[in-house]
């Protein structure tokens, strides 16, 4: 409660008023996420925000730069074994431990044992990790001196370092703990060697890092990064524009013209790596024939979808891949919206038109089901699904959209195969490997493959592009692939969104990568002067 | 806790007035516009431009002869979309003026955000897209624009002609502007930091808005005619969504900052501001709170439901307002609506009776409906406004409920003519306390 004194001289006249407020505290970087993440491990969580908070506080043995070249992390270098079946990496012998609360001094520097008590701790079946099978190629390590380590695979791979991404845990605090759980100690205060160590959670459930005075890199410029975590986020967008945050990680499109508006705001746009489809169930009646999925592609108006639900900010896409893939075909157009061509295309496979409605050829009206997934507070599957129902009514086709939970529609799409039409997002890694998606083999209950789409020229052109070790050779089939998917219309290929983070300009020098948001971080810079 | 006495006072003596007679002259005289151009009378229960937008209006007068037919309930008497040619933009926001007569709407094409700002009947028309005054350099209109104008949040005035807004004036600077039907607008704040969130007080010439020119976004109170300005709010997070009580002397807000914004009040005595008083203290999100018309009652969204996936769902309570705040042992019994469309544009939509709340349910397989909540019958209507994906829902003094809804794949702003308007129910006592649900 603040005294009468305080309020003895608010009558200020309008044009007179500077900005004389502090505006978030100097020196000080405050961001905001719309979850919190329940844990604070680089591992047990599922939020996209604990992946943000693993990249403040943890280190990988390599990383990946936004062309895809691999650079040293907490290895300085390393050697790809026995045709791919092992990799022989060297550490950094510069890196320390965070010190242990309390203290500002670092007591442990790190060592071979840390990656093999990491790499025990992923594989650990008592491990409370979500997607824990993305471990499934690593097989063991091998500690050969306090500064080396092998971590061999269970199959040769091409890139093995692909699957070498993993934060690095410390042996020196968990090195007889059997499996990391979600309620540990380790995994509320966890221990890192990243540019900022976790110093406390205060009352109001914000999470306080302080700069890693040791940090191998260079200690970072910023001294204090705050997270608040916000239930909605238009709110959390508003404090950004009110100046009580500095960054927000992700800008929703219904505030992002707001936010671009804004010239004492800087939009950072990112790939999200991922792409939309309508998938299209090939084992269910008229959906069996291409020209029937091709012309529902052409009833589609996507880039009136994308205006209208993204305010444009995203590219339609003609094939399985994001288009900044190396993968991606640029020869491929994307499906036009054509309801002439998607006619014609209906009459092609016998299909006739009564009444403004579609008949098959029995003389029956086409009646479609569409899966649509509740997943969190998000409208957006929603609206599209109702746009689509608008599209394919014009052309004469009944949808009839059944909404039904994450869990139901996962048993009913990726178990039972028990739909006609769905919408689904795949995200990739850079590796744009597509194999389980459209084989043959994977079209089997809870496999990728959940459209059942079977074509032997296809599957012959997979499995030689995944037992390849020439990366070009990959390249070449993989644009093959692109064409003939695109062809054969197993789905509506809709669009690749681009995210948007968005800071305060007080912040200086601000770039983000896709799959490892802060990794920059430690250069970034905040003015001392508020704006 | 002299000045907390203060503002009890102040309210009890507010919330004073129920009778029959009193509350007719406490919404008709006191406040707004008043409604003397246009009675209701048995089998005339709207003026002659709401017949022209909605000419089954006629046929209801007809099917109920008596005003105690016609106002019985809730019902949906015609639904139109206000702009039924077809276009590709988004619509939201729409905002009426005090009297029911204007209307105003945002418009979204590309980055771009215009106001559109109408009167009902069809004969005044005028888009809001402020841009930077002209500079004839040679470069003009050959280098595009890095930012575009973005106008959003139209508040109407008391006497229904002049209005406040934020723009960025396309030159990336977020101020409000003020202006009047049939003349230009201009601004009256300027800081370097954003202003917004402009509200326009019921009784005299004053805008209560955010600005981050505290640097942490605090409430402000902007007199038009002294050009004096008063800060309300001290806290060290973001305060946001600032709104009236019809008698203009106090503004409620949602205060603090990540998880567990609370609401908090102001009130004026004697021409001075007390310090803010809580409203509501629970460890939940109370957000974008709404003032009943006859000032008794504060409607909110709190994220107080059940757990989905992580995530809280939204519902709505309602509190009356009083000097000490309402606590984790009491709010939990003052909820009205479950599992509902948070719309951080409008909030809750009081009738003009502050009888019945109107809001979205989250219900996916009916596509979001509309529901009327009688606070005290305890009475849940569907709203059969064969409209799908329903948000920013707001009713006119004169009865006329808006909305956004989703046309193709466009958000479109409806307009959907009902026997709330205050013409058929203002005259009405309040019959008892509040029908509440339990969480």
């Amino acid at each position: 409660m603040k005294n009468k004194r305080n309020y003895r001289n608010l009558w200020l006249v309008l044009l007179l008023l500077p900005a004389t407020g502090q505006a978030t505290e100097a020196r000080r970087l405050t961001y905001g996420e719309t979850a919190k993440p329940a844990t604070r491990d680089p591992y047990t969580g599922h939020e996209a925000s604990a992946a943000r908070m693993a990249d403040l506080l943890f280190n990988s043995l390599t990383t990946t730069t936004s062309s895809g070249k691999r650079i040293p992390g907490l290895a300085s270098h390393w050697t790809v074994e026995s045709n791919g079946t092992s990799v022989l990496f060297k550490l950094r012998r510069d890196v320390y431990w965070h010190p242990p609360a309390g203290s500002s001094k670092p007591t442990h520097k790190l060592s071979a044992d840390d990656v093999a008590t990491t790499v025990r701790i992923i594989k650990a079946k008592g491990s409370q990790i979500p997607n824990q099978e993305r471990f499934q190629a690593i097989a063991a390590t091998e500690v050969v001196d306090p500064h080396t380590v092998r971590i061999r695979l269970a199959r040769a791979m091409t890139d093995p370092l692909r699957v070498m991404g993993f934060k690095i845990l410390p042996a020196h605090i968990l090195a007889s703990t059997p499996a990391l759980r979600r309620d540990s100690k380790f995994a509320s205060m966890p221990v890192g060697t990243g540019p900022y160590r976790l110093l406390k959670v205060n009352d109001h459930g914000e999470v306080v890092l302080e700069a890693f005075n040791r940090y191998f890199a260079g200690k970072p410029t910023i001294p204090t990064i705050v997270m608040k975590s916000y239930a909605d986020q238009s709110v959390m967008a508003q404090s950004l524009m009110f100046n009580s945050l500095d960054l927000i990680t992700w800008v929703s499109p219904r505030d992002l013209s707001e936010i671009m508006g804004d010239r004492n705001l800087g939009v950072i746009p990112y790939d999200a790596l991922s792409f939309s489809f309508f998938a299209m169930n090939t084992s269910r009646g008229i959906l069996g024939d291409k020209r029937v999925r091709r012309a529902i592609s052409h009833s589609v108006n996507r880039q009136e979808m994308l205006n209208a639900f993204f305010q444009g900010k995203g590219s339609l896409i003609s094939g399985p891949f994001p288009p900044t893939s190396w993968a991606y075909n640029l020869n491929v157009t994307p499906v036009s919206y054509d309801p002439a061509r998607a006619a014609k295309l209906f009459a092609e496979a016998g299909l006739s038109h009564k009444g403004g409605k579609l008949l098959d050829k029995t003389g029956k009206p086409v009646r479609i089901v569409f899966a649509v997934p509740l997943s969190g507070e998000s409208e957006m599957i929603k609206r599209i699904s109702l746009a689509f129902q608008g599209y394919l009514q014009k052309a004469g086709i009944a949808v009839e959209l059944q909404f039904m939970d994450w869990n139901v529609w996962k048993n009913r799409v990726l178990r039972d195969h028990d739909y006609d039409v769905t919408i689904a997002s795949w995200s990739f890694d850079d590796a744009s490997n597509i194999t389980s998606l459209f084989h043959s083999s994977s079209a089997k209950p809870w496999g990728n493959n959940f459209v059942l789409y079977r074509n032997t020229q296809v599957d012959s052109l997979l499995t030689e592009a995944a037992s390849t070790n020439d990366f070009e050779k990959r390249r070449v089939i993989y644009k093959k692939l692109h064409a003939m998917l695109a062809d054969e219309a197993p789905y509506t290929f809709l669009w690749t969104l681009m995210h948007h983070a968005a800071h305060n300009m007080k912040v200086s020098g601000v770039k983000v990568e896709p799959w490892s948001f802060f990794r920059h971080v430690a250069t970034w810079q905040i003015k001392d002067k508020p704006r | 806790m002299g000045n907390t006495a203060g503002i009890l006072l102040t309210i009890s003596t507010f919330v004073g007035i129920t009778g029959c007679t009193a509350m007719r002259q406490f919404l008709l005289s006191d406040y707004g516009v008043p409604l003397t151009d246009y009675q209701a009378q048995n089998g005339r229960y709207f003026p002659a431009f709401v017949h022209k937008v909605f000419p089954s209006s006629r046929q209801y007068e007809q099917d109920y002869p008596t005003i105690a037919e016609a106002r019985a309930g809730i019902k949906m008497i015609s639904v139109r979309q206000l702009n039924d040619r077809p276009g590709y933009q988004n619509e939201a926001n729409l905002s009426w003026s005090a009297d029911g007569a204007y209307l105003s709407f945002e418009s979204v094409q590309g980055s771009r955000r215009r106001i559109m700002v109408k009167d009902l009947a069809g004969n005044y028309s005028r888009s809001l897209l402020k841009l930077p005054a002209s500079k004839n350099t040679f470069l003009n209109g050959l280098l595009p624009r890095s930012i575009h104008s973005y106008n959003a949040g139209l508040s109407w005035s008391r006497d229904s002609t002049r209005y406040a807004f934020m723009s960025n004036g396309g030159t990336g600077n977020y101020n409000i502007y003020v202006g009047a039907v049939g003349t230009r607008e201009n601004p009256v704040s300027k800081s370097p930091s954003k202003d917004g969130y402009a509200t326009w007080s019921p009784v005299k010439n004053e805008i209560a808005f955010v600005s981050g020119r505290s640097g942490n976004g605090d409430i402000y109170l902007l007199n038009l005619d002294s050009r004096q300005l008063t800060r309300l709010s001290r806290t060290a997070a973001v305060d946001l969504f600032p709104e009236w009580s019809p008698d203009g002397q106090s503004v409620i807000w949602s205060s603090e900052g990540a998880r567990g914004h609370h609401l908090m009040m102001a009130t004026r005595t004697s021409g001075r501001w007390l310090p803010p008083a809580q409203l509501t203290r629970w460890h939940h999100d109370d957000l974008r709170p709404t003032v009943s018309p006859d000032g008794r009652y504060v409607a909110f969204y709190s994220n107080s439901g059940r757990v989905v996936s992580g995530r809280a769902r939204w519902n709505i309570h309602v509190i009356p307002i009083r000097s000490k705040p309402w606590t984790r042992a009491e709010l939990p019994r003052m909820l009205v609506a479950r599992d509902v469309v948070v719309d951080l544009n409008t909030g809750p939509a009081w009738s003009p009776d502050s009888k019945r709340l109107f809001y979205v349910k989250k219900d996916p397989v009916n596509f979001n409906p509309i529901y009327g909540y009688d606070l005290f019958t305890g009475r849940r209507y569907a709203l059969k406004t064969n409209t799908r994906m329903n948000r920013d829902i707001l009713i006119s003094r004169l009865g006329v409920l808006s909305f956004r809804a989703q046309v193709g794949a466009w958000d479109k702003v409806f307009v959907a003519l009902t026997n709330q308007g205050l013409q058929l129910q203002g005259e009405r006592r309040h019959p008892g306390s509040i029908h509440y649900l339990s969480l």
